[in-house]
């Protein structure tokens, strides 16, 4: 309503013109307040590839994200504040924003030497002797009951990955894994991957914040993003089909025989590729690793053996021919 | 009287940083930077396969993840002697060159920028009282465009680098024995553009930008200055087994160029949550331990704490230049200029907090340029792999530059099982604690002496700090085990022939 419409109303027909300007108000005021969704990003034991990934991200882009989409309460990558005035903001959030805000984990929680393997802050300093650790561990145990949704981005953050590898010395753990005692029991919404693709953890979290917490698998993951197997939608498996597999990396045939996880791994990769959608492993002829499974590394490796051979318990077939499931 | 100052977290950077220093009046006498995070790659390594060393060491650091998989792929190379055809070591390095450029440009504005422009006052970017901004509207305005544009830039370096890399970070591409994908017009084009978008952005914002950093704050030219002790491997490596550094290597301490020769690097570890329980075992994590405070290990050389990094291989190459021209062994003009050292006795211009990172920027623009001539050299249809059965050594390593600063990896072999896999990471040389005799590690140095204007604030802390561009999940620590050779002695400037196997 202009200048004008309101005063010939005002005129005219003032009840209307209070109800209408009320109306106009309070939908001004609606989006004027309507916040932003409170963000914690909690960086654990970790190499910050989750958070490079989604600097990736477009169609939103970084910027769009940062300034449109989310309030970005905490984020050790990306936040301007430091030491101090950085622990606030995050206990700010934790008390204002109590049941609301939602935490994304990223990097595995460090359990071994009560989690001094991955030091987040300090009270009283590093080097005097009242000086305290606050561990990734703490951290989580204290932010854990009181966000509103919990996301674990990456597989170091969902089940351990690469932190976690044997012979794990770091004792480190998925977020999952060391919130389940909480009670009332959290529910924690996977998003594997390594890293994680930057369109899954953001269509993770846009599910959360338009439909409300998606439907998920056995391992916790969306299964609009993890249903199905890279084996099924892979563009090599004609070659598959027919037993035409590549003997060297770098070859055009099916990467099965030289360690291609892609049979027994569930994610998008051949239909969302990486990187502004150019690339994903198969298209560039190496082997699926199976970077989004719940035993990665350990369950890949040698990357380049075939799966029979790393996974005795899966027969070539088997594994193979199973598709759909987690 | 002294004061105790500590910032944890420090915020924008990789991984897990605190920093504590001590204050005498407003001078800093003592600083302790204490890297938060271990996870123990090496460790991991051991009894893996031979050829898993790319893939699974580049989980080390999501920023600079291919610089592992380059120096991943190099150990397996010469354990298999594989002898690489010209596409396979040129798109070894485009990968490696695409992630600097994308590391650089995302280290100036994402992580840095905040430290010089006032953002406005919207999460993340809230910030308290005390920051001393300097740039006028107009001049802070360009800034945060370029902040958005950097976004993009930075994210045209992994899109091209994916091209032949299949995926980043953790790419695929560089494998054992090469790189996975055909060089064809279409790929080799595509990177051409994306190339060619990324220098328009440094030329249009990064290089001016940095000037107009530079000269708001000036002063940096003196804040967080150290001896000026550097060392660097040389950048890339070209030819068919990639032991030739394209720019020169060599160690550069007060002045005097010298070749660089690893058997002089020791490591320290009497402050680090490391300790071996054996004179010459490898270190376990030992986190209780009394009188340490970081789990970086503390690696010297020849004795002392040097910086690696942009500025260290910039010195080290302008160093040679003057060695060619035959001015041998002078760095740096000797500045009268009062810097932040320790009265009557100050540093050298040409190591502080702004040499960093104007070290940074010039680097980047002629690692493009040198991108550029990668591309152009590739030849379609040639093969991009050369991949041997079995191996041929047992011990091998492979010494490389990361956008950090220098890079080691070093592998012993049991047939083809890894019995012992040993990394020295950039940010150990840089973020290394006080050695063994008490003397700082290289930021600890810079940030000694440094006057704060404010102590309340110390703002100077997180700029000298960002300078380095911290990547604390790259502190895994120094393992020199018993009956293994950290590469060898590189030749000293001039005598051609360099050879870092």
């Amino acid at each position: 309503m202009d200048v004008n419409e309101f005063l010939d109303l005002m005129r005219t027909r003032p009840p209307d013109c209070i109800r209408l300007v009320l109306t106009d108000l309070d939908r001004y005021l609606r989006q004027a307040v309507q916040p932003k969704p409170p963000v914690v990003w909690l960086e654990a034991n970790a190499c910050s590839g989750d958070s490079i990934s989604l600097m990736n991200a477009v169609g939103p882009g970084l910027a769009q994200i940062l300034f449109s989409i989310i309030d970005l309460r905490y984020d050790n990558a990306l936040m301007a504040a430091q030491g101090r005035d950085a622990v606030e903001v995050l206990h700010r959030t934790a008390r204002a924003n109590a049941g609301e805000f939602v935490l994304i984990v990223e990097g595995a929680i460090s359990t071994r030497a009560e989690g001094r393997f991955s030091i987040i802050s300090w009270e009283n300093g590093p080097i005097s002797t009242e000086g305290r650790p606050v561990t990734a561990l703490e951290l989580l145990r204290w932010l854990g009951p009181q966000a509103g949704t919990i996301m674990a981005v990456g597989t170091c953050a969902t089940h351990g990955g690469p932190s976690a590898a044997r012979p794990n010395p770091s004792g480190s753990l998925g977020t999952y894994a060391v919130l389940n005692d909480l009670v009332p029991p959290r529910k924690v919404i996977n998003v594997t991957g390594c890293p994680a693709h930057p369109d899954w953890t953001m269509g993770t979290l846009a599910h959360i914040l338009m439909y409300g917490p998606p439907e998920v698998d056995a391992a916790g993951r969306p299964l609009f993003l993890y249903g199905n197997t890279v084996h099924r939608h892979c563009q090599r498996r004609s070659y598959f089909d027919r037993k035409s597999f590549a003997s060297r990396l770098g070859d055009p045939e099916c990467m099965f025989q030289l360690g291609c996880m892609g049979p027994v791994t569930n994610s998008d990769c051949p239909y969302r590729l990486w990187n502004t959608y150019v690339n994903w492993p198969v298209k560039a002829s190496t082997p699926c690793i199976g970077c989004t499974t719940t035993q990665f590394p350990d369950g890949s490796t040698p990357f380049f053996a075939p799966l029979p051979v790393k996974r005795p318990e899966e027969s070539g077939n088997r594994a193979a021919t199973r598709e759909g499931t987690p | 009287m002294t004061k105790r100052i500590t910032v944890a977290p420090m915020t924008r950077v990789s991984g897990l940083l605190s920093v504590e220093v001590i204050v005498d009046g407003n001078v800093v006498v003592d600083a302790k930077a204490s890297g938060g995070q271990f996870r123990g790659f090496e460790m991991m390594m051991v009894g893996r396969h031979a050829t898993d060393a790319p893939y699974f060491t580049q989980r080390i650091c999501g920023i600079c993840s291919a610089a592992h998989g380059y120096a991943g792929a190099m150990v397996s190379d010469r354990a298999y002697g594989n002898v690489l055809p010209p596409n396979g070591w040129i798109l070894r390095n485009f990968i490696v060159g695409s992630e600097m450029l994308q590391n650089q440009i995302r280290h100036f504005y994402l992580l840095g920028l905040p430290d010089y422009v006032e953002f406005p006052p919207v999460p993340p970017f809230q910030r308290p009282e005390g920051s001393d901004f300097r740039l006028g509207a107009s001049a802070t305005g360009r800034m945060l465009e370029n902040y958005v544009r950097a976004v993009d830039a930075s994210r045209k370096c992994h899109e091209m680098l994916c091209v032949f890399g299949g995926k980043i970070p953790h790419q695929h591409g560089m494998v054992p024995g090469g790189v996975s994908v055909p060089v064809t017009a279409d790929r080799v084009l595509k990177c051409l553009s994306l190339l060619e978008d990324v220098i328009s952005f440094l030329d249009d914002c990064y290089l001016p930008d940095t000037e107009i950093i530079a000269s708001a704050y000036e002063d940096y030219f003196h804040i967080g200055g150290r001896p000026p002790r550097f060392f660097s491997s040389g950048l890339f490596r070209t030819g068919p087994r990639m032991d030739i550094p394209l720019t020169a290597p060599g160690s550069l301490a007060d002045g005097r160029l010298e070749p660089l020769d690893t058997t002089f690097i020791r490591e320290h570890l009497r402050h680090s949550w490391l300790t071996a329980r054996t004179p010459d075992g490898p270190p376990e994590p030992d986190p209780g331990k009394p009188g340490a405070y970081t789990w970086c290990a503390a690696p010297r050389y020849r004795g002392l704490a040097f910086e690696v990094g942009p500025l260290a291989r910039q010195s080290v190459k302008a160093a040679h230049e003057r060695a060619l021209n035959g001015v041998k062994g002078l760095l740096v003009e000797r500045d009268p200029a009062p810097s932040c050292g320790p009265a009557g006795a100050a540093f050298p211009r040409g190591a502080a907090t702004m040499d960093r990172i104007a070290a940074r920027t010039a680097e980047a623009r002629e690692i493009a340029s040198i991108l550029w001539d990668f591309l152009k050299a590739l030849e379609p249809g040639g093969p991009t792999m050369s991949h041997n059965p079995s191996p041929v050594e047992s011990c091998v390593s492979a010494m490389v530059e990361a956008p950090r600063g220098t890079l080691n990896h070093t592998m012993l072999l049991e047939g083809e099982q890894v019995l012992k896999y040993n990394i020295i990471t950039p940010t150990a040389w840089n973020f290394s604690p006080h050695d063994d005799a008490g003397n700082p590690g290289p930021v600890e140095e810079a940030l000694i002496w440094t006057r704060l204007a404010d102590p309340h604030h110390p703002v100077e802390i997180g700029r000298i700090i960002r300078a380095f561009d911290p990547c604390m999940s790259c502190a895994t620590h120094v393992i020199r085990p018993r009956g293994m050779t950290m590469g060898a002695t590189f030749p000293a400037p001039n005598e051609g022939g360099n050879s870092d196997a």
